[in-house]
């Protein structure tokens, strides 16, 4: 393993390593525009030049490979020199958009030029600038701000797989453009906003609503689908406003998919629902609560069925089948794990690197199912349709899934539930099965609860409430738990950390497991998946502290 | 009078035809090297002392050394016909009036490294020279000196013309390689070099068209010979082309380290009208310009170095006391910003500032403090680009305005040229 | 890009060359292992026919070489002797670099200017000319230098220039 010293401190490097990213493995920051951990070098910024010993010229770090014994300098005037050189170069054309730019509070060249930059400009003559053009319905282009650093063209080329973006012209015309007037509708552009470090690509959705620093940020996870990529949720004033990728090299290195990060509009989409309701009317959660306690009551437990939900955590589907076990002592549990047809999300409709979006569409059919399996229950969704319209099954509790969709026959579902006594649903969003309902309780959605999602690659990693319920939502897991104390049996669970860490007793794939060890990483219950596809580079080994740009924190 | 080696054939008929070249003892060279081994092509090669005429001056022998011996790839040569550097124009005289010398020079390189290809990289607006080259490739080609058996001896090889089209930075050897792979010709980073990854990935060889072309004469005379031509370490001759205020411009072979003196005001005959010499650029537009009491150094690569300037291409550009500094300065900021590629930040954006700043004050907007500020944006360009146009821009830029500075300043105080406002040359006054 | 209102959706069709073109490029793709190093040579055959290079010309060439649209646009951008916009029947290109600078090039620009009744870039109303400024042609020795069709005249001075102008009103090629 290589050794270098930089600024007197000695640091070893992976064999290979440029310095810049040995630099940064060890914490120590060389300010670069860039460079990017997972594309290939650029070296045209110039930002990270430094001074070696017995070389003459500087050189750029990014592009300097490490070799043993190496003495690197940072500090010196010579470098300081550079830096401010190079951003003053990029101010000149630059415009001074601050005040209306999204990018601000979140952008390098301010972050640089407050750190290493001048507090003046020499430039007086007439700025450089682009004609307007539009590139649809996700990026806002504003090419005056672009410092051509070409991450999106590189992004598009070897990450995307879609060589959309390209340089016209050269010398200080270059432009970033497409092919003619298209727009870019990639369903993975919106990356091009994280990894843009400045603000010539900014995301339309987010446009203007409000200011970075303003912005609480919430580690959670993307329930979009199955591959549970770390996300971190942005609200403000009590709004979930934009989702932007965690870092994680388990799950999807720095990346999100644009249907996936656009998940938490269904927050306010117009089919949320928030109120309880008994047979489609409003009512309040407490006696629609009872209602429901009264109805089972009435049936014999063994003839109630329950579905347990591949959307809900492991918290929820845990305390469900305890619910079934213990409460209502029935046999008669299910879940549908396969891909879901009434998506809020559908297939991609324009190309996506396949190794990216998963095919079911949910975020936990694998942690649902070490539950299930825990608890015995494995009665197929058909079976349980054919014994509720042969009468062997009277009343149905439908826990956080959209079941008659799921199953691919709304109307045969349909018919089926008409033959129930008592019909019971808990979801977030109306749908063919809440219209079933007799009673119906909202859920919280995914940004609105604490719990656990295991991955489709067998990863259980951590959800955090971004924001607080709204009315009477509520998890899956609180609503079982009103309705065991009604029937009966009363239970003291206050936090999804409890109801997991007794979960972990009894599921084996969790064996040993704690709520509160589990890193932001998550945990591996089975054995890791073998790598993807290359296309995306390999990450780190989360080694190195990043943010979702890529980008490693200041040392300082 | 001096030997000419190089340009010996431009006067004779038909000088661009196998026939004559053949009658001339052409492709013997070829014949010598296809009968040593590779190894020994290049040690030869390496005593001849043979410098890169296209304007680094890098030893040919040892360039071609550093291609390894074993690729997984195939090894390329391309040959750097590209001539854009301002006050150039010697590669286009070789292409049309001997092409054959340089496909004979590029064979015997591409034996030395073992590639089986070449590409001559021409500046898309020579199209005669690429006529003349296509031609000759087309005859060499019909009499079996290119191609699957080059004269019998089973090496293969063959060459093909490739064009550039409008790009002065694709004289720089990995912008050059981009363009040769249909890409926009914006310079890599190096490492890794061209000799060991590429055209194409392979290791590649680029050498400009002057220096091939010598080959031939070193196969056939001896290296020593060629070395005893000029100083020590700057052996042969060079093809000088001279331009500007002088009497004779023109291309004039002599032997390198001539006195540019003597070049001024023999060979050319002096400052045309007889009027006083100001500036000279010693090797193209952007080699740091020198003073008239500077023209008594010798024209060679290291007693340039020596005075701070560069040999570059011998393209000498003598400008008469009616030149204006301001305008020649911001003309070739123009150039420079004009020719960048844009990839880094230092050269996209510096140099169009200089080209700026030096046009304001041309046009009479000089300011106080602007010729601090030239000075100081060229310290933070040069040597921090990712090619050498970066110092292209800047080494010039600040020749001029440090060595003219008392006329830099008069121009802006004044708000017009305090010289001669460049005359109308035809227009009686 | 935007500012050219050609460049939308609606030229995304393709020009049929002549068969002397194809062939020529076809010539050419084979001097090369990949198609696309063939892609300079390419556009300069087919701009050599058609005279310039609309959008439909590089889709074309795109097609014939099998390489992404987008790809061709951001090259044929970057290179100066491909014109995006139709030229006149006849075509000046006039160098004021250095050299040609000191003998009195911009004097000769600005005649050809003042003679022609227009500023460097533009074309004659009755489209005979289309004059550039350039940057140095390789040709310093013979400075002012300027390509009259792709064709080097040098030693030019106001009489010389005169005499290509009027050969190329009376319907030669200068």
């Amino acid at each position: 393993m290589p050794k270098l010293t930089i600024d007197g401190v000695e640091i070893e490097a992976a064999e290979g390593q440029s310095v810049l990213e040995a630099a940064l493995a060890n914490g120590i920051h060389i300010p670069h525009f860039c460079f990017h951990p997972l594309l290939k070098v650029g070296g045209n910024c110039r930002m990270c030049l430094i001074e070696i010993e017995k070389v003459p010229k500087l050189q750029i770090a990014c592009g300097t490979a490490v070799r043993d014994g190496m003495v690197v300098f940072t500090k010196t005037d010579r470098v300081t020199n550079a830096r401010r050189g190079v951003l003053e170069f990029m101010l000149i054309n630059h415009p001074l958009d601050c005040p209306v730019c999204d990018q601000a509070g979140e952008c390098k060249l301010q972050d640089y030029c407050f750190k290493y930059g001048m507090e003046r400009s020499r430039f007086i003559e007439e700025k450089h600038t682009f004609e307007h053009q539009d590139l649809g319905p996700w990026l806002s282009k504003d090419m005056n701000r672009c410092l051509h650093c070409t991450r999106c063209i590189r992004f598009m080329r070897d990450i995307a797989g879609s060589e959309e973006l390209t340089l016209h012209e050269r010398g200080n015309d270059t432009v970033v453009g497409p092919y003619l007037e298209t727009s870019i509708e990639n369903e993975f552009c919106l990356n091009l906003v994280d990894i843009c470090p400045v603000g010539a690509l900014t995301s339309k959705p987010f446009r203007f609503q409000a200011r970075s620093w303003l912005m609480e940020k919430t580690r959670t996870l993307c329930a979009g689908c199955s591959r549970g990529c770390n996300v971190i949720a942005w609200t403000y004033k009590g709004r979930l406003l934009r989702l932007t990728p965690a870092e994680n090299a388990h799950v999807n290195q720095c990346w999100l998919c644009n249907p996936g990060r656009m998940s938490f509009e269904s927050l306010y989409a117009k089919n949320r629902l928030t109120t309880a309701m008994e047979s489609m009317t409003d009512t309040d959660i407490v006696s629609a609560l009872d209602t429901a306690a009264g109805k089972l009551k009435s049936v014999p437990g063994e003839k109630t069925a329950v579905i347990a939900s591949r959307f809900l955590t492991i918290e929820d589907n845990y305390l469900i089948c305890r619910f079934a076990r213990d409460v209502l002592n029935t046999e008669k549990v299910a879940f549908v794990s396969g891909p879901e047809d009434d998506s809020e999300f559908g297939p991609s409709k324009a190309p996506l690197p396949d190794w990216f979006m998963r095919e079911d569409l949910s975020p936990n059919s694998t942690g649902a199912a070490h539950v299930l399996n825990a608890f015995g229950y494995d009665l197929k969704p058909a079976t349980l349709i054919e014994e509720i319209e042969n009468g062997e099954i009277r009343a149905l509790l439908v826990f956080g899934d959209n079941f008659a969709a799921s199953m691919g026959d709304v109307s045969r579902v349909k018919s089926a539930a008409n033959r129930l006594s008592f019909v019971m649903v808990t979801d977030s969003h109306s749908s063919t099965t809440t219209d079933m309902a007799s009673v119906f309780i909202p859920e919280s959605t995914f940004a609105e609860k604490d719990g656990t999602y295991t991955n489709e690659g067998g990863r259980v990693q951590k959800l955090k409430a971004a924001l607080r319920p709204q009315n009477d939502c509520r998890s899956a897991w609180q609503t079982v738990q009103e309705l065991a104390s009604r029937l009966g049996v009363k239970w003291n669970y206050t936090s999804a950390s409890q109801i997991f860490d007794e979960m972990a007793a009894v599921v084996p794939e969790y064996e040993g497991m704690s709520f509160s060890d589990i890193p932001d990483e998550g945990i591996q219950t089975t054995k890791e998946p073998e790598p993807e596809d290359a296309t995306a580079g390999t990450g780190d080994n989360g080694e190195n502290v990043k943010t979702a740009d890529g980008n490693a924190e200041e040392a300082d | 009078m001096a030997e000419k080696v190089l340009t010996a054939r431009f006067e004779k008929p038909e000088s661009h035809r196998l026939a004559t070249y053949r009658a001339d003892g052409g492709y013997q060279a070829l014949r010598k090297a296809l009968a040593m081994k590779p190894d020994e092509v290049i040690e030869l090669v390496k005593t001849s002392g043979l410098r890169g005429r296209g304007g680094a001056g890098f030893p040919a022998g040892m360039k071609w050394s550093f291609v390894p011996k074993e690729s997984e790839k195939p090894k390329y040569l391309c040959v750097n016909g590209d001539e854009g550097e301002p006050g150039t124009f010697k590669d286009r005289y070789i292409m049309s009036l001997d092409p054959h010398a340089i496909l004979e020079g590029a064979l015997i390189c591409c034996y030395a490294i073992q590639a089986h290809t070449a590409y001559i990289y021409v500046r898309g607006e020579f199209k005669e020279p690429i006529k003349k080259l296509e031609d000759a490739i087309d005859e060499a080609r019909n009499a079996g000196i290119i191609g699957k058996n080059v004269l019998g001896t089973g090496f293969a090889c063959d060459i093909w013309v490739h064009y550039g089209a409008g790009s002065y930075i694709c004289g720089e050897e990995t912008a050059l390689i981009e363009s040769n792979e249909g890409r926009r010709g914006m310079p890599r980073l190096k490492p890794p070099f061209p000799a060991v990854v590429g055209l194409f990935g392979g290791p590649t060889v680029i050498n400009n068209i002057e220096t091939l072309a010598y080959l031939p004469h070193i196969f056939n005379r001896g290296p020593e010979w060629f070395a005893a031509l000029g100083p020590e370490k700057n052996g042969g001759t060079k093809l000088y082309g001279v331009s500007g205020h002088v009497k004779k411009p023109g291309l004039y072979e002599l032997p390198m380290g001539t006195p540019l003196r003597e070049i001024i005001y023999d060979h050319c005959g002096g400052i045309r009208g007889d009027r006083e010499l100001k500036a000279v650029v010693p090797g193209g537009s952007s080699t740091p310009v020198l003073m008239p009491g500077e023209i008594d150094v010798n024209m060679d690569y290291d007693s340039l170095m020596k005075i701070g300037s560069m040999m570059g291409s011998g393209a000498i550009i003598v400008m008469d006391e009616t030149t204006c500094m301001v305008h020649v300065a911001a003309r070739l900021a123009n150039f420079y910003a004009h020719e960048s590629c844009g990839q880094c930040t230092p050269c996209r954006e510096g140099s169009k500032w200089i080209a700026k700043i030096l046009y304001r004050i041309e046009n009479g907007g000089g300011r106080e403090g602007d010729v601090e500020l030239l000075l100081d944006l060229c310290d933070r360009i040069q040597g921090n680009t990712v090619c050498p146009a970066g110092d292209a821009c800047a080494m010039p830029v600040r020749a001029y305005v440090q060595k003219f500075r008392g006329e830099f300043e008069a121009h802006i105080k004044h708000g017009t040229c305090t010289v001669g406002n460049f005359p109308n040359p035809w227009k009686k006054d | 890009m935007s500012d050219k209102p050609e460049h939308t959706a609606e030229h995304a069709g393709t020009i049929t060359p002549k068969p002397e073109t194809v062939r020529a490029v076809e010539e050419l793709i084979k001097r090369y292992p990949l198609k696309e190093a063939a892609l300079i040579p390419a556009l300069h055959k087919v701009q050599d026919e058609v005279g310039w290079m609309p959008v439909e010309a590089m889709n074309w060439v795109a097609d014939k070489l099998e390489l992404p649209r987008v790809r061709v646009y951001g090259v044929t951008s970057y290179y100066t002797m491909f014109r995006r916009k139709p030229a006149g029947r006849n075509r000046i290109e006039i160098c004021t670099n250095l050299s040609c600078s000191l003998m009195g090039a911009e004097h000769l620009r600005d005649y050809l200017c003042e003679k022609l009744g227009i500023k460097p870039g533009e074309t004659t109303k009755d489209g005979l000319v289309t004059l550039t400024e350039v940057e140095c042609l390789g040709s310093c020795g013979t400075a002012p230098v300027m390509l009259v069709n792709d064709e080097f005249h040098e030693n030019l001075d106001p009489e010389k220039v005169d005499a290509i102008l009027e050969k190329l009103k009376a319907g030669s090629n200068g």
